[in-house]
């Protein structure tokens, strides 16, 4: 159990429970009765393009939105009739949200002031917060005068500054540049690890939810498809969402009786084990395909699909190559260079091979 | 060729009519420091005489205070009053949006002719015609919707997001509003304020109706002059009233200058983020 | 992992949405409840006034409508009447006149100037009327600047009277005017989408055509909130119809204060506003069909 992988830290983050949580504009439902345990101390990420609900679901457990139906627990206690400013629960916005008419100095001590912190204490908790994500020498800018990233920084010290046991987080890093990204993605985890609270982080960006969680919320219109840690939801997708939303993915159409999959797209079939019983989707990661010139022929492998190569891209160590299949599906596969000429090139005739394990068979949709 | 001359022609009529705009407040300020009694034009030598018997007679000195009086208390009570019915109609539900805001604009609709009989006839059963307060209420109800309008404008760029980070931060609606809120629309409240004030400053029809031997207003005054006599000092104290809302004007636009600065320093270090 | 599960909630959330939109609208939550100190201040000092002044056109002196009967029985104030509307025609087509391509060289000015233009029609606005009304005096009467100047170049012998004809009044009450056309024209001119016109003039109409058959009907709905504005605002001056026309250019405005300082007929100068008061609530209901208030409020700077 993951909680026992915890009790070494000392572990002052709280957990979370969301039971039953709906939430209905008009005739549009946002929230579907949505269930989730968030266990204390750990990084969880809800994922979902926008419009699935995530952000809803975060502005409700903040307080900001009030929801139809359901309860969320903190610690075990219901906090749904606890207004926004009683939670406790720290938070960043999008887009920062740092009080304009502030010296960055009183931004972050504001939290600390509301909360009632000893005046004498104040100056030492905002001066380490700062400190902590390196912006100790800017107290006395004004949020105008700092740059996105440090206007990022700031805001997550405000957040973090009176200790709460949950951190909040709203697409906070969707207003930067991609190497910005990357920098505080790291140094966010590093912050989750020293502090040990609890993070709930909103992104619509699959490949930052991969870098950061300990597990993944992916939501669709409303609902969880999946629930599960990085490895789990980019090898084992719930359904065809879930594997075209995480990664790049091959996908063939068709139907599945016992062990045999029938791409009846490509007219061919192919051996499987696992997945959905009644799956539609046979689902395989391009890392995990082959490619060998010349038409093998599915007699020679069960598991096989003969294509066009239509490009190669070479990536350093890797390269991709998209093919065409016989019914005009396009797929990706990514390889190792070879050290000598393999004779891939665009317009070569090639066979897709992969093994049995590799691919996998998905529903259409998620099972509700 | 013909687009050119369309321009030329749009372009002189513009000037036109800027001319037509300007020229008459423009030409009292050298009729005033004119030394003809007469205020013929050219204005011949230059004097401060007209400004001098100003000072000497007392009831012009008494009348722009009480002008000023009135309108400072007006302005507090329009900010007050229109930046409540600003957050009410920004943030708030309410049944009968629709009447409340023919109502709430009424004022600035409705000819000033017919506000001043109806307040009038009212104010006379009460006695509040010819007080201070009279006239504060009636002009405030002139000057409310220009609050209004300003707060407006300004609660709508207000992001939600920080008062939403102020409530996180574990300040509770109002410390949020005092706070972080009413900082953001100081502006336009200081804006809808000045308005408001030039509105009661400036106005003539209404106070008419309310003036009498007890109190009258500056406009009402001059109106009185006018009537009687066309003379050097209805420049000089026109010349006066101007300055005042010149001098507002000044402020607002400082204001506006000073918010849209802040405004693009925002924007560009935003975009030195992204 | 999530139970979550589709459920057929959407029958049952269809059956209660009537009531429950009814009750929406009769909602009111804290940010709604400041709304009151407003409505109660005007419905004091604003509406409980007006409706005592339609009160009293019924029932001074005497109970019914002989205040009414007495504005159309007499030949003096039918002509005063007339005379309102007159010239609140004549001046609103001459604001309009005037607004149309001041309005559309707001359109395609550039940023700076449009500021600038923008600011000299609002001077009007926010300078005293009676400032205002009493520099015309001083440019227009017989002795006047422009009178001085005409015969000083030899353009008159005689001076050319103005004041105190209709032909002052309408100079005087333009410039008064001008904001409340040019606002709503230039609001709705902004909103065309200039490709219209360039579409047509691709489509093989010249400039002129492409302006006069796409852009001028784009543009009427401001025309027409501009012109009733206007109207509306014109049959309500006294100041200005008073300073600088003659006694053949009464109008109602004056007529009513006459009524009052001079006569004390309180009942009869009641009538006279309720029919100036009516008559501005019809034309502006006829006006909101070309404008959203809500959204001017909103979207004002």
């Amino acid at each position: 159990m993951p909680k026992n992988a915890n009790t070494q830290e000392p572990l002052t983050g709280a957990s979370i429970e969301v039971d039953r949580i709906r939430k209905v504009y008009g005739s549009t439902t946002i929230l579907n009765d949505i269930d989730l345990d968030i266990r204390a101390g750990e990084f969880l990420t809800l994922l979902g393009a926008s419009g699935s609900g995530k952000s809803t679901l975060l502005n409700i457990i903040a307080g900001f939105i009030k929801a139809d139906g359901g309860d969320v627990r903190v610690d075990g206690k219901s906090i749904t009739s606890v207004p926004a400013h009683k939670r406790g629960l720290g938070m960043v916005f999008q887009h920062y949200a740092l009080f304009p008419h502030m010296s960055v100095y009183d931004n972050v001590a504001y939290g600390l002031r509301r909360h009632g912190f000893p005046k004498a204490e104040i100056p030492g908790l905002v001066a380490d917060a700062l400190e902590m994500v390196e912006m100790g020498h800017l107290g006395k800018r004004r949020p105008a005068e700092l740059s996105g990233g440090q206007q990022q920084r700031v805001a997550l010290a405000r957040a973090v500054v009176f200790r709460p046991r949950v951190l909040l987080m709203d697409e906070p890093l969707g207003a930067l540049d991609k190497m910005l990204r990357e920098q505080l993605q790291l140094e966010i985890r590093r912050l989750h690890k020293e502090m040990g609270i609890t993070f709930v982080f909103v992104t619509h960006d699959q490949e930052e939810a991969l870098t950061m969680s300990d597990r993944i919320a992916l939501l669709e219109k409303g609902d969880i498809v999946q629930l599960g840690t990085p490895e789990e939801l980019y090898d084992a997708p719930s359904c065809r969402y879930a594997a075209e939303f995480i990664g790049v993915s091959n996908i063939m159409t068709g139907s599945r009786a016992g062990d045999v999959f029938t791409d009846t797209r490509n007219q061919t079939t192919h051996k499987v084990s696992g997945g959905a019983a009644d799956g539609t989707v046979l689902m395989v990661r391009p890392e995990r395909l082959r490619v060998s010139a010349g038409q093998v022929g599915p007699a020679g492998h069960e598991n096989a699909l003969p294509a066009i190569v239509s490009d190669c891209v070479y990536l350093g160590s890797d390269r991709t190559v998209h093919v065409r299949t016989a019914s005009g599906e396009e797929m990706v596969a990514r390889t190792e260079v070879p050290r000598t000429d393999d004779g891939i090139q665009p317009g070569v005739p090639v066979t897709l091979t992969w093994n049995i394990e590799d691919a996998r068979v998905l529903a259409e949709e998620a099972a509700r | 060729m013909t687009r050119v001359l369309t321009r030329a022609g749009l372009i002189l009529l513009a000037a036109l009519i800027g001319a037509y705009i300007l020229l008459p407040i423009l030409i009292i300020l050298p009729m005033s420091v004119s030394d003809s009694a007469f205020l013929t034009f050219p204005p011949k030598g230059f004097t401060w005489q007209w400004f001098e018997e100003l000072k000497l007679d007392p009831t012009w000195l008494e009348a722009a205070t009480a002008s000023l009086r009135v309108a400072a208390l007006s302005a507090i009570l329009s900010v007050v009053l229109g930046t409540l019915a600003a957050l009410a109609l920004v943030r708030g539900r309410f049944p009968f949006r629709g009447p409340v805001l023919m109502v709430l604009l009424a004022p600035l609709i409705v000819p000033y002719v017919i506000v001043g009989l109806a307040v009038y006839i009212a104010f006379l059963e009460v006695g509040l015609t010819e007080t201070t307060l009279g006239f504060v209420l009636v002009h405030t109800c002139l000057g409310v919707p220009y609050v209004m309008i300003n707060v407006c404008a300004g609660l709508v760029a207000v992001d939600r997001r920080l008062e939403m980070a102020s409530m996180n931060l574990g300040a509770g609606p109002v410390s949020t509003f005092f706070r972080i809120t009413l900082p953001a629309i100081l502006p336009n409240m200081l804006a809808g304020a000045l308005f408001a004030f030039i509105t009661s400053w400036d106005e003539v029809v209404v106070a008419i109706f309310m003036s009498g031997p007890t109190l009258t207003t500056l406009p009402v005054k001059m109106w009185a002059g006018i009537r009687v006599q066309i003379d050097p000092t209805l420049a000089a104290i026109s010349s006066l009233a101007l300055l005042v809302i010149v001098g507002c004007f000044l402020i607002i636009g400082l204001g506006r200058l000073v918010q849209r600065l802040l405004a693009r320093r925002n924007l560009s270090s935003d975009s030195t983020g992204a | 992992m999530s139970l979550a599960q589709t459920t057929g909630r959407g029958g049952a959330g269809r059956r209660s949405a009537r009531p429950s939109r009814l009750r929406a609208y009769f909602t009111v939550d804290g940010w709604g409840l400041l709304i009151l100190p407003l409505v109660v201040f005007l419905a004091v000092i604003f509406v409980v006034p007006l409706g005592m002044l339609i009160a009293k056109s019924f029932t001074d002196p005497t109970l019914g409508l002989d205040n009414y009967r007495e504005i159309f029985a007499e030949s003096l104030y039918l002509k005063i009447l007339t005379n309102t509307f007159v010239i609140a025609l004549s001046v609103t087509a001459v604001t309009l006149l005037l607004a149309y391509p001041y309005a559309y060289l707001m359109t395609i000015a550039t940023p700076v100037w449009r500021t600038v233009l923008l600011l000299l029609v609002l001077v009007p606005f926010w300078t005293s009327v009676l400032v205002r009304s009493f520099a015309l005096v001083l440019l227009l009467r017989d002795t006047g600047v422009l009178n001085t100047i005409a015969q000083d170049v030899g353009l008159i012998s005689e001076p050319f009277p103005i004041m105190r004809t209709m032909k002052g009044v309408i100079f005087g009450m333009v410039q008064v005017a001008l904001p409340f056309a040019v606002l709503p024209i230039y609001a709705t001119m902004r909103n065309i989408d200039t490709r219209l016109t360039k579409a047509a003039q691709g489509l093989g109409d010249r400039p002129s055509g492409a302006f006069w058959r796409v852009f001028v009907p784009l543009s009427m709905p401001g025309v027409a909130a501009g012109l009733l504005l206007t109207f509306i605002q014109a049959l309500g001056y006294y100041i200005t119809p008073a300073m600088l026309g003659g006694p053949k250019n009464t109008m109602i405005g004056e007529l009513i204060v006459q009524q009052v300082s001079t006569v004390l007929q309180f009942g009869f100068a009641a009538a006279l506003a309720v029919l100036l008061l009516s008559t501005t609530f019809v034309l502006l209901a006829i006006a909101s069909r070309f404008m959203n208030l809500e959204r001017m409020l909103m979207g004002r700077s």
